[in-house]
């Protein structure tokens, strides 16, 4: 083995450190460098180089989506790191403003009779409502920062509201009832999003009009049903049969949104599964509601509720892992030259 | 903006170019106080293309080597002209203040 092939070998062994989906992408063109940069007769790395390779391959399996940029997966997490803020500021609005308008709630009879347990944890919390409002304006505030592109204030905002969650929860103002699963879920999925994608910047690239459209009359009948039900919470004025018609009509909406964005684009699928993981929580409140779904126990509810997001989370795991196997669809992997690398 | 991105996107903003050539053109133009590493290079490209500052424009073979060629894109060069701007500014108030100081001296 001569000098500049042995050289290569030691390269190779430290570009192993690499993801190796990164490896795919860019071992070749990165030994190219080190070869072109090593000094003449060089045949071992030098320890700068060592340690600057291995520094480097630290970094990228640490922000493993920037890695995976462009790749339909990624994509769909992007899309979904601009969109569920979005989605959610509405309802989180509304929500705000009908507590400033009505003050605090008082238990609904039809939500004490089915949920009483949860309705006794939960009213007791809404009377201070500390912990909700904290959440809700927390989805705000990271709305705001994914319309900026401000992927690390969004970030930064979520780190903030987990948190003061967990100091809450320390307190004992936390319980695990719907809406605690809904908004954990909603802030777990987002940073996630957030940190396995190349964040809201491509996500706008990615919203056509046609889909920004959908976005539209999706947050319109999610802000419409969340209200209803909410001024359920408030004690407004609809009657609980009243609500439950009203309700199975949102139902009935959100379902047929989720179909159409599933068949809008090749992304739609992805995201229709994340949303599906995030909204979960809320649907079956709605289906307990409606009565398409059968009253479960207190311990039921927790269950199924909690099912569908760490399966959403599971999921997002579980394709970075097939990823970083096979990466089958990276845009640079068609463009790879074949025949560079020594058989 | 750390300086090894700016550094790397002022190489850019002449041309398109590959990894070896951004290492030995950002080294000349910060007179070899800069000098890149591959590691380095890489994980600033990786950054920089995920933010759509720059875009891969063609790949070749030269003596058996794999080159990518990297070039600005357009929200790169709004970045790059805004950074340039506020360093001049910065250079420029921090030159006045210290020539009105020995003035006053």
């Amino acid at each position: 083995m001569n000098r500049p092939e042995e050289l290569a070998r030691h390269y190779r062994q430290l570009l192993a450190l690499y993801p190796r989906a990164y490896r795919h992408d860019h071992e070749e063109e990165m030994l190219a460098v080190l070869l072109d940069s090593a000094r003449p007769g060089q045949e071992f790395p030098r320890a700068v180089e060592s340690l600057d390779l291995i520094w480097g391959a630290l970094r990228m399996r640490l922000r493993l989506g920037q890695v995976y940029h462009g790749n339909i997966g990624s994509d769909a997490l992007a899309a979904f790191s601009l969109l569920a803020p979005l989605l959610l500021a509405g309802p989180v609005l509304a929500t705000l403003l009908l507590h400033l308008v009505h003050g605090p709630s008082a238990p609904d009879p039809y939500f004490r009779e089915h949920f009483p347990i949860i309705s006794e944890t939960y009213y007791a919390r809404i009377a201070t409502a500390r912990g909700l409002k904290l959440a809700m304006a927390g989805q705000l505030a990271v709305a705001i920062a994914v319309v900026l592109r401000m992927r690390r204030l969004a970030l930064a905002v979520i780190t903030v509201i987990l948190t003061l969650w967990i100091i809450d929860a320390g307190y004992g103002f936390r319980s695990l009832d719907t809406f605690d699963v809904f908004f954990l879920t909603c802030y777990g999925l987002e940073a996630t999003a957030l940190i396995a994608s190349p964040g809201p910047r491509r996500g706008l690239q990615l919203l056509s009009w046609r889909s920004g459209a959908v976005l539209a009359a999706a947050a319109a009948a999610l802000t419409g049903t969340w209200t209803l039900t909410m001024r359920l919470a408030y004690g407004g004025a609809f009657t609980s049969s009243g609500d439950a018609e009203v309700n199975a009509l949102a139902l009935l909406a959100l379902v047929i949104l989720a179909v159409g964005v599933f068949l809008l684009s090749h992304l739609g699928r992805y995201v229709v599964v994340l949303f599906a993981g995030m909204l979960c929580p809320y649907v079956l409140y709605l289906g307990w509601v409606v009565g398409v779904v059968p009253v479960p126990t207190p311990t039921e509810a927790l269950t199924i509720q909690y099912v569908p997001p760490v399966l959403a989370l599971c999921a997002i795991v579980a394709s970075a892992l097939h990823r970083n196997r096979r990466f089958p669809d990276h845009p640079d992997s068609t463009t790879a030259i074949k025949g560079t690398r020594p058989t | 903006m750390q300086e090894p991105s700016f550094l790397i996107l002022t190489a850019l903003a002449a041309g398109m170019q590959h990894g070896y050539g951004i290492i030995t053109d950002v080294a000349r133009i910060s007179e070899g106080r800069v000098r890149l590493r591959a590691g380095t290079l890489y994980a600033a490209l990786d950054r920089l293309r995920a933010d759509e500052l720059i875009e891969v424009d063609h790949e070749e073979v030269v003596d058996g080597r794999l080159r990518r060629y990297y070039k600005l894109s357009e929200e790169g060069e709004q970045q790059l002209a805004a950074e340039a701007a506020r360093l001049q500014a910065n250079a420029t108030a921090a030159i006045t203040r210290l020539k009105a100081a020995r003035g006053l001296a």
